[in-house]
């Protein structure tokens, strides 16, 4: 018995106490998955009221559908297609609104430059080039570099192979490192 | 790791380059998550306010788009029609339609189509056959089948005396359980399709879709998966008590000899045996599976979720506290720092006589000066441990002052150090001295 059967034992048991309704462990199922979940949708764009909305959407889903859950795919991999889920819904959402801004005449899209290079706008400009960057390159982009997911698990997410996400993980990074305007890894070295 | 997975690239946050840096200050900054709590209590209430037949009667979000579509293809033509023909003429009837105008009793229901029960709080008996039984739920009862059923706080309770009963049950929600007790087991179900028969010597049970708990007198005796069976063979007499698991032939000091032996494999499997059971033993089996795997294979995620596995099935223990601290000293380790940071915080707010505090002041202060860069906030922590006695005041008397310094309060910083070498034995002794002297030059 390997330290990773025992592992997927003991989460195996608390889906299980899950699914007869002990109230305990969803609570423990939500405090363990919540922030892994919201983080995931930040740093997927989802921002502000729409990021509870979606958070909350994707514990719907969980506690509506954990019973049918098979254990095929781990329980993160499973999260993080929801998520991804909720993510796109807010993407087309948020286009559905901007459009309809633009046909009313109060353009909503314009958004502050940030020339300044400080710790402080860091963020900010992290966070401008992932919300410029192609989706499907960004998928993969944040699961791999922030959320640490592997290669293998990340094609599991996201139904395809693995040398699709290697390819698109190699174009995203050239796009970050373009849209971030630090040129490419390993060239340009931090003071 | 095998080749596969070693042949992908380095993540570019562990690099020194700009980007790495700025993908860096970007993670830290984006790993606070909003109020974990308050977010569980609104999942509740929205799933509790959503509860069975509304939301389980409700069509599919498809339908309701396919529906939107067909009503705005019939429109358009109509308005279109309108304008062509101009105003609205009196021969327009003013009167409801005759479909509006008829008898509610008229209109066509789909549940019509099979026998429905409505079931209270006092046990009814189930028809054979096929039943609506509510809420999406629909029970096919044999014709030899006795049964009785009633609907308690969300929950349905069938008692099957005889004969098969197939439930087909929609997924639930959190309290809206679906029990059914047959030859003094009970069946949980919370979405999904099973058959349970219930013979004179023979109890089985075959699951089609979801999974169902087995359980008696409280006690956890298996879970069914999809295209799983459970049986078992009734006793003719008397029933015999129910032997559970645990007590076949593993005890305490059964464990313990496999302590000695260093056999960790085994002794994984021992306190797994014990930790089926109830009570004190099984907590502390519990307790010590989830230190072996911390200590023993140093399975940090697997350890961490045995901790949290024993609070949530033990929570007012005897061992919960040592839970509570063990799953604090694992959540750093394994890099989920904003969890630390919250589950700290319900540690110090539960327990606030807790001789632990200014270990754990400590941790939250090494979180917000090594992870966060935030060394306000860390010289707070560390200054709620100060007074601590042994490493623990020592080390948070020696962080404050570099926290002190870090935020420019260059003569508390100076005090900080200066206090710390008054007393003697210190560990940082060496190092206060270095800075103390920077200052001086």
């Amino acid at each position: 018995m390997t330290s990773q059967t025992c592992e997927i034992g003991v989460v195996r048991q608390l889906f299980d106490r899950c699914v007869t309704g002990d109230e305990q462990a969803w609570r423990d199922l939500h405090r363990t998955y919540y922030p892994v979940a919201c983080r995931f949708l930040t740093r997927m764009g989802v921002g502000g009221a729409d990021l509870e909305d979606a958070c909350q959407e994707v514990f719907v889903q969980v506690f509506r559908y954990l019973a049918r859950f098979q254990h095929r795919s781990d329980f993160q991999t499973w999260l993080y297609k929801l998520c991804l889920s909720q993510s796109s819904r807010v993407r087309r959402r948020r286009r559905l609104h901007q459009a309809m801004a633009w046909l009313v005449g109060r353009d909503s899209s314009a958004s502050t430059s940030c020339q300044d290079w400080s710790e402080a706008m860091t963020g900010e400009r992290v966070g401008q080039a992932l919300d410029r960057m192609k989706p499907l390159h960004r998928q993969v982009f944040v699961l791999f570099e922030l959320e640490g997911v592997g290669g293998e698990e990340i094609a599991r997410v996201l139904d395809c192979p693995a040398t699709t996400v290697r390819r698109r993980l190699h174009y995203a990074r050239l796009e970050f490192e373009q849209l971030l305007g630090a040129g490419p890894a390993g060239k340009r070295r931090s003071p | 790791m095998n080749k596969e997975e070693a042949s992908w690239p380095a993540p570019m946050k562990s690099e020194p380059s700009v980007a790495g840096s700025a993908l860096r200050q970007y993670a830290q900054g984006t790993a606070e998550t909003p109020n974990e709590a308050a977010a569980y209590g609104r999942a509740l209430a929205r799933l509790t306010r959503q509860a069975m037949p509304a939301t389980l009667d409700r069509p599919s979000t498809r339908s309701r788009w396919l529906a939107a579509m067909g009503a705005t293809a019939l429109a358009v033509p109509a308005l279109l029609w309108l304008l062509w023909r101009g105003a609205p003429q009196s021969k327009i009837p003013t009167d409801p339609s005759p479909v509006a105008s008829a008898p509610a009793s008229a209109i066509p229901q789909a549940t019509q189509l099979e026998p429905s029960v409505q079931l209270g709080m006092v046990s009814t008996q189930l028809p054979t056959g096929r039943v609506n039984l509510g809420g999406g739920i629909t029970a096919v009862l044999s014709v030899e089948a006795s049964a009785t059923g009633r609907f308690q706080e969300g929950t349905l309770d069938i008692t099957l005396a005889s004969g098969s009963i197939e439930l087909h049950v929609p997924p639930r929600g959190i309290g809206q359980a679906v029990l059914v007790t047959a030859g003094g087991h009970r069946f949980t179900v919370v979405g999904t399709v099973l058959t349970v028969s219930h013979g004179p010597r023979r109890l089985d049970l075959a699951v089609s879709e979801g999974l169902v708990a087995v359980s008696k007198e409280g006690g956890h005796l298996a879970t069914v998966a999809a295209g799983e069976t459970w049986s078992l063979v009734l006793p003719s007499s008397t029933p015999r008590p129910f032997a559970p698991r645990v007590s076949r032939g593993t005890s305490a000091k059964d464990c313990r000899r496999f302590a000695a032996d260093k056999q960790v494999q085994e002794r994984l499997l021992c306190y797994r045996e014990q930790a089926r059971g109830r009570g004190p033993d099984a907590e502390r089996a519990q307790y010590e599976l989830a230190r072996l795997l911390r200590d023993g294979p140093g399975d940090l995620t697997a350890a961490l979720a045995a901790f949290e596995l024993q609070r949530s099935r033990f929570p007012r223990g005897d061992l919960r506290i040592e839970a509570d601290r063990a799953i604090i000293e694992l959540l750093p380790r394994l890099g989920r720092h904003a969890e630390a940071l919250a589950e700290t915080q319900m540690f110090l707010d539960e327990h606030p006589d807790a001789e632990y505090r200014a270990e754990i002041r400590l941790i939250r202060g090494d979180i917000y000066r090594a992870i966060y860069r935030d060394p306000m906030s860390a010289e707070r922590e560390y200054d709620e441990g100060v007074e601590a006695d042994g490493r623990t005041g020592d080390d948070s008397r020696f962080l404050r002052a570099l926290c002190l310094e870090a935020l420019g309060r260059m003569d508390e910083a100076f005090l900080a150090y200066k206090e710390y070498l008054t007393q003697a034995g210190t560990a940082h002794a060496r190092e206060a001295k270095r800075r103390m002297e920077h200052f001086a030059r």
